[in-house]
């Protein structure tokens, strides 16, 4: 019994021995960033908080990264409230439902934190970092699969999660770009499925897809995740025609992408410029360069920004136009991300 | 006890003190002071009583579920359709709320629907009783979610963050103590008093120790099992109420995991899944701890995997405690 006892004091004596260490650690006078992400295991995310690491280094700032275990909104509640707590300066987060958020972030910006939304923007926020304008995507994905198809057939589209809020945005700019323009009449758009950003699910739900509509033609998946696991289903399966469009990572697409494989070509932005970009308009918004919708600001790297107006966000930024990742190109890009 | 055989009284008082630090509810008492010294110590953000508070809040909807949860652990059923409950309870709230604006036919429309989804948990664990109840409430939980997916689809329900006060049941303070902090404290005193003071308690253990036993001592075992399924399904619904005051918008995938979450915090606070054993005490103390240390966690940035580690390994270490101290009492013995 009084071993027991004296080993519970000895415990808590070694806790309170390395706390008195470690206690002077998180001083008030440090600034700190810092970026959440929609789950910890998205190499996509990884890239994008690089980035954004490299642009708080640049601008001499502490960067703490914190994500989620799963998409789940309840973790990044705690997690904002959790930085709050810390006395951060500024939160960059990758939103994981359009809604939810918006209590705990006004009640961040309220004790005077900057937030900011990267990639999945959500209510409450102060500005989205917008990767590429909705309908900007929208259209070369359209494009792809008016090209891949020969103006003519029937496509399907595998997205991540039914709620992932910039998929669904993705998703409905296409349906508005074709059904307004006679060029795309001849697309017959069978199915929408839904992945959850898990290869498993991903990989099932092409394969359904191929045994429900013999006459696909394309798949279009406008998430990294989804057109991976698409891409691989489809070229493991003999004598399949399905062409793969969609929005993926060089790295991993590298084996996929070409004139005579599965994926012609596809398109992605920087998700490193992404992370950076976030980091350089928070400095910024803080520095109080950021003005009214409709005036421009020069960030402190020296690139020009228009502020718009932002949905939900109160404003936005672009962060630049979808880039294509063909033949040609993939391989020097596969080294990068 | 020993007073009969003649042992003096010091003898007895001193087996009594060794008992009582000897219990489970100790343990917990000391690993909860060291958990918040820890975590003090670590951080010097922690002890701020607003930002305490508010993540204290953060993990009380589940603490909330886990208190019907002991009972149900104490019967030695177990209840996996929780979280599908919270989630349909909720869906339907705000379904009900967008369709006719009353936010009073939304509130009561969840509760409905959550006593509803727990009574059918009763309904077919009385009805069948050979049936494991591990398995119909892993059944009932996929109904449940799916029945919000159908209804949801790829969208999501909201908008009930506009009525001021309904927020407010989640964000709105005392001082820097929330509404619902208050609430979930009358809840545990009046679901602590149930268990330990009243007949009904301790007809619940009796159930949990032997069901057989109790149906030939007289007991309506198949009644009392009904009720409370029923109850945890209300205190669901409940939940749900204030869960969407925090999040104002509804998925299909919220309240994802509640389930085993609210079972751990039962199983650290001690009470036997095998049923019978345990003290509510030791159930609510571990809600803090496990909230607590994952807050501390948090604040000192380690990732939501390392946490999980974290927690996973406090949970093997105070689950095999009564091993250790069994050990230790027999050594005693053998001298």
């Amino acid at each position: 019994m009084k071993k027991l006892i004296a080993l519970l004091l000895a415990v808590l004596m070694a806790f309170s021995l390395v706390a008195c260490a470690d206690a002077p650690a998180g001083g008030d006078g440090d600034v700190t960033y810092a970026i959440v992400c929609k789950d910890a295991s998205n190499p996509y995310m990884s890239r994008m908080v690089s980035g954004f690491k490299t642009a708080c280094e640049a601008l001499g700032v502490k960067c703490i990264e914190k994500s989620p275990e799963t998409t789940s909104v309840d973790d990044q509640i705690t997690i904002v409230n959790e930085l709050v707590a810390q006395n951060v300066k500024a939160i960059a987060i990758a939103a994981n439902d359009a809604a939810a958020l918006e209590a705990t972030l006004k009640a961040a910006r309220d004790k005077g934190v900057a937030v900011v939304t990267l990639d999945s923007d959500t209510k409450g926020s102060q500005m989205f970092i917008n990767q590429a304008g909705v309908t900007q995507v929208a259209q070369v994905l359209v494009d792809s699969v008016y090209d891949m198809t020969g103006g003519e057939g029937e496509f399907a589209v595998l997205s991540a999660s039914s709620t992932a809020t910039n998929q669904n945005s993705w998703i409905a700019a296409m349906k508005t770009i074709i059904e307004g323009d006679a060029k795309y009449a001849k697309l017959k758009w069978v199915e929408t499925v839904y992945g959850d950003d898990e290869s498993q699910k991903s990989t099932d739900e092409t394969q359904n897809l191929m045994t429900k509509y013999p006459n696909l033609e394309v798949i279009c998946c406008p998430t990294t995740v989804g057109v991976l696991a698409c891409a691989q289903t489809v070229q493991n399966t003999e004598g399949c025609k399905i062409k793969v469009a969609g929005l993926g990572l060089p790295s991993e697409m590298k084996d996929y992408v070409g004139d005579d494989k599965v994926c012609p070509y596809m398109y992605l932005w920087n998700p490193i410029d992404v992370g950076s970009c976030a980091a350089y308009a928070i400095d910024a918004i803080l520095d109080g360069k950021v003005g009214e919708v409709g005036t421009k600001f020069t960030a402190e790297n020296e690139t020009e920004y228009e502020v718009m107006a932002g949905d939900p966000a109160d404003q936005q930024i672009i962060v630049g136009p979808p880039f294509a990742f063909n033949g040609d190109n993939i391989a020097d890009w596969a080294t990068v991300y | 006890m020993a007073t009969k055989s003649g042992r003096t009284i010091a003898h007895v008082k001193e087996r009594s003190l060794k008992d009582l630090l000897l219990r489970w509810e100790s343990l917990l008492v000391l690993i909860f002071i060291a958990v918040n010294i820890m975590n003090a110590s670590f951080s010097p953000y922690y002890l701020d009583a607003y930002n305490l508070f508010t993540s204290i809040n953060g993990f009380l909807v589940k603490g909330m579920i886990a208190l019907p949860m002991a009972y149900i652990l104490l019967l030695g059923d177990i209840d996996l359709s929780v979280g599908g409950n919270v989630c349909l309870s909720a869906t339907v709230l705000g379904i009900v709320y967008n369709a006719t604006n009353n936010i009073w036919l939304g509130i009561a429309a969840c509760l409905a629907t959550g006593i509803l989804c727990g009574a059918l948990n009763g309904l077919i664990l009385t009805k069948f009783t050979e049936l494991a109840p591990m398995i119909v409430t892993l059944a009932t939980n996929i109904l449940f979610r799916g029945l919000s997916e159908r209804i949801l689809g790829d969208g999501s329900t909201g908008g009930m963050q506009s009525i001021d006060w309904f927020s407010k049941l989640y964000y709105g303070r005392v001082g820097p103590v929330p509404y619902m902090f208050i609430v979930f404290c009358v809840m545990a005193v009046v679901f602590g008093l149930v268990m330990h003071k009243t007949v009904f308690g301790r007809q619940m253990y009796a159930i949990g120790e032997n069901k057989r036993a109790a149906a030939y001592a007289g007991i309506k075992v198949e009644k009392i099992r009904m009720f409370v399924f029923t109850l945890t399904g209300f205190i669901c619904g409940f939940a749900a109420v204030f869960y969407c005051a925090c999040l104002g918008s509804v998925k299909s995938n919220v309240a994802e995991g509640f389930d085993l979450e609210a079972i751990s915090m039962c199983v650290l606070g001690g009470i036997s899944t095998a049923g019978g054993k345990g003290t509510f005490l030791g159930a609510i103390i571990a809600i803090f701890i496990i909230g607590l240390l994952r807050y501390g966690l948090g604040l000192i940035n380690l990732s939501g995997q390392t946490i999980r580690i974290v927690i996973g390994a406090l949970l093997i270490a105070v689950v095999l405690f009564p091993t250790i101290r069994d050990l230790i009492k027999n050594r005693k013995a053998k001298k």
